[in-house]
């Protein structure tokens, strides 16, 4: 079989150079030689060309094998060369080899040229390949670490929380954004389990629920839902938490991933939503609450004129005509204060300038004692100051002692008629608010029937005289204006207590 | 010769008793009217009455017990003591929820509308009397 081989001599004898190529055309060698006796010329012949072989003779004019050899070497190709001389001693030839030679040849021995070419022609085709698999297996890695590091890049910048761990719940892998989220290192975390990473620390139920979502999706279903985790900085962090099963090829559940996505904006955003929409449909009720004030209490007294001049109309008795205008003047003076309060209803619901001051509780309640002492003294009732003397509210002065004399003389104008007033102030904390008590002894307010009308404009449940039915109303608009409430706790017969919860 | 019709006027607005008792009087001089200021005594008086009013106008608004109570409670009686009665819701709220829920009451003949118009009024009175059997 034909073999192509592309050959350089170095060999200042031609008689030599053509006993070497008939020897390896004799092998059924094609040759593409050259040959050449300048080192120069060896230097450019090995940068311009592709060489299979090159042979060399070791003495040359001006310069030897070794120098052949270098320029071989520096040239940084795998070209095998192979030496042959009649006068290289034992020793030179090991020194050649050492130095890169790959093998070496006595002029007499010719013949054997073809048996050592072939022999280095192989090997150089297995060190070629074998550099070209090294190279492959160089640019696989490659691959690998640009991928990884692409896949790292965005794992590591992600901002949802992601992991990986074992279906036991040992983690293996967390991404920076949890790192970030908990204030701590990679080692820190890896090889843990799950539920003992710090951001389980506030709760013990969140933990237990933890290990039982594992459990779960150890068994290949995916488990998802929300949980309050705490971060770095001691704050409530709202998740919404997954877990994802991953499964070899057979099917076996072999991994877990973790992941969480942090909605506490969106939890706040819904949060003031609603806060927004409840405090729209307070208002919205308020307006209600007026509708009905003038359908019902302005049209009672439209109504009323209105008859009154049907019936004079028709009415010829001069003495009862008479009557009728003094009638006319009491309806007429009513619709005024009725105007009057509701003018101011609506600045209390309109007033958005309320200036809260810090205002002492007891020092406010004993100046209202003062003003309702005369109806007290009446009643032979008597009123406990138990306020605190140091409770400070933030409440606008004119609309908290407004507050007060109505409840106290809403207390003692339903004293009960069998027994003498006693009234109670007390004060307590409640959350975010202060909260005063007033309790009394008086006929107390069926709630059942009147809890929801109790606080609408113009509702009174009883006969007493100077009740108007407004006082509450106004009362809890005064008190609502400034981000307070009102709760009652009666008994028919028993007695009231209100209480008013001013905001801390 | 009739009997005279009993009216009831339950309100808590004094000028609304005395001007529709004014104009029950002139459309029959022998027509009976009771004053009640709320729903409470006017229901005291019918447990103790054998003989209910041929006519009740019933206000809605009033404290103690208003004209919604008085009708749960005026809803206990048996069906015969009602009979001749008729009554009226009269109110001057236009609040279309009380209009409607006036509507699903059984005993609520009508919903009249303040200030009562006189057409109206004496309209009521005629049909009373003529409801009123003979002795």
């Amino acid at each position: 079989m034909k073999r192509p081989l592309r050959l350089l001599i170095i060999e200042d004898s031609e008689n030599d150079a053509a006993l070497a190529i008939r020897q390896l055309e004799k092998a059924d060698y094609v040759l593409d030689y050259h040959r050449l006796e300048d080192l120069g010329e060896l230097e450019v012949a090995i940068m311009e060309q592709e060489w299979d072989l090159i042979i060399s003779d070791y003495q040359l004019p001006g310069f030897t094998g070794a120098d052949a050899m270098e320029v071989c070497l520096n040239s940084g190709k795998d070209i095998p060369f192979i030496l042959i001389s009649g006068t290289v001693g034992e020793e030179t030839a090991v020194g050649l080899m050492k130095l890169g030679v790959n093998d070496y040849l006595l002029k007499d021995n010719i013949v054997k040229l073809p048996a050592v070419v072939n022999r280095e022609i192989t090997e150089a085709q297995n060190r070629k390949a074998k550099r070209e698999a090294e190279h492959q297996v160089e640019a696989a890695h490659e691959a690998v670490r640009q991928s990884e590091a692409k896949f790292r890049a965005i794992y590591d910048n992600m901002f949802q929380f992601i992991g990986l761990m074992t279906p036991e719940g040992m983690l293996l892998e967390v991404n920076q954004a949890v790192l970030d989220l908990a204030g701590i290192s990679h080692e820190d975390i890896v090889n843990q389990l799950f539920w003992k990473a710090p951001w389980w620390r506030k709760s013990e139920a969140n933990r237990q629920q933890l290990k039982e979502a594992i459990a779960q999706a150890a068994t290949g279903q995916f488990v998802r839902y929300e949980v309050e985790i705490t971060d770095k900085y001691d704050q409530q962090v709202i998740i919404d938490f997954s877990i994802r099963p991953i499964r070899d090829y057979k099917g076996q559940v072999t991994l877990l991933i973790p992941e969480g996505r942090d909605i506490t904006a969106t939890r706040r955003a819904n949060q003031e939503l609603q806060e927004a929409f409840e405090m729209l449909s307070s208002q919205n009720k308020r307006l209600m609450n007026f509708s009905y004030i003038i359908s019902h209490n302005l049209r009672s007294h439209t109504s009323s004129i209105t008859s009154i001049l049907n019936y004079l109309d028709d009415c010829k008795d001069e003495e009862e005509r008479g009557e009728m205008l003094d009638h006319l003047r009491t309806v007429a003076d009513s619709l005024d204060e009725t105007m009057h309060n509701l003018n101011d209803v609506v600045s209390i619901q309109t007033n958005n300038n309320l200036n809260p001051e810090n205002l002492n509780l007891y020092d406010y309640a004993s100046r209202v004692l003062a003003i309702v002492e005369d109806g007290l003294v009446k009643s032979k009732g008597r009123i406990y100051n138990l306020i605190q003397d140091d409770v400070v509210v933030a409440h606008n002065p004119a609309y908290l002692e407004s507050i007060l004399l109505n409840f106290l003389s809403n207390a003692i104008r339903y004293a009960h008629p069998e027994r003498r007033p006693e009234i109670k102030l007390s004060c307590s904390e409640a959350e975010g608010f202060i909260c005063l008590s007033i309790t009394d002894n008086g006929i107390g307010i069926d709630l059942k029937k009147n809890g929801e009308k109790l606080f609408g404009m113009y509702k009174t449940f009883s006969n007493t005289p100077g009740s108007k039915g407004l006082g509450l109303f106004i009362t809890k608009n005064q008190v609502e204006a400034l981000g307070g409430k009102i709760e009652v706790e009666s008994e028919l017969g028993i007695g009231t207590t209100f209480k008013i919860f001013f905001k801390k | 010769m009739k009997n005279p019709s009993v009216f009831w006027i339950i309100d808590d607005d004094p000028i609304f008793r005395l001007i529709a008792s004014k104009w029950i009087h002139k459309f029959g001089e022998t027509n009976v009217v009771v004053q009640f200021e709320d729903g409470l005594a006017a229901m005291e008086t019918l447990r103790k009455e054998q003989d209910f009013p041929n006519v009740v106008l019933l206000d809605i608004n009033m404290p103690i017990m208003d004209g919604w109570e008085f009708l749960d409670e005026y809803a206990r009686f048996e069906a015969e003591k009602k009979k001749k009665t008729s009554l009226y819701l009269v109110s001057s709220s236009i609040d279309y929820a009380d209009i409607k829920r006036s509507r699903g009451n059984e005993f609520v003949k009508d919903y009249l509308i303040k200030p009562l118009n006189q057409a109206k009024l004496e309209q009521l009175i005629h049909e009373a009397s003529r409801n009123n059997p003979e002795d």
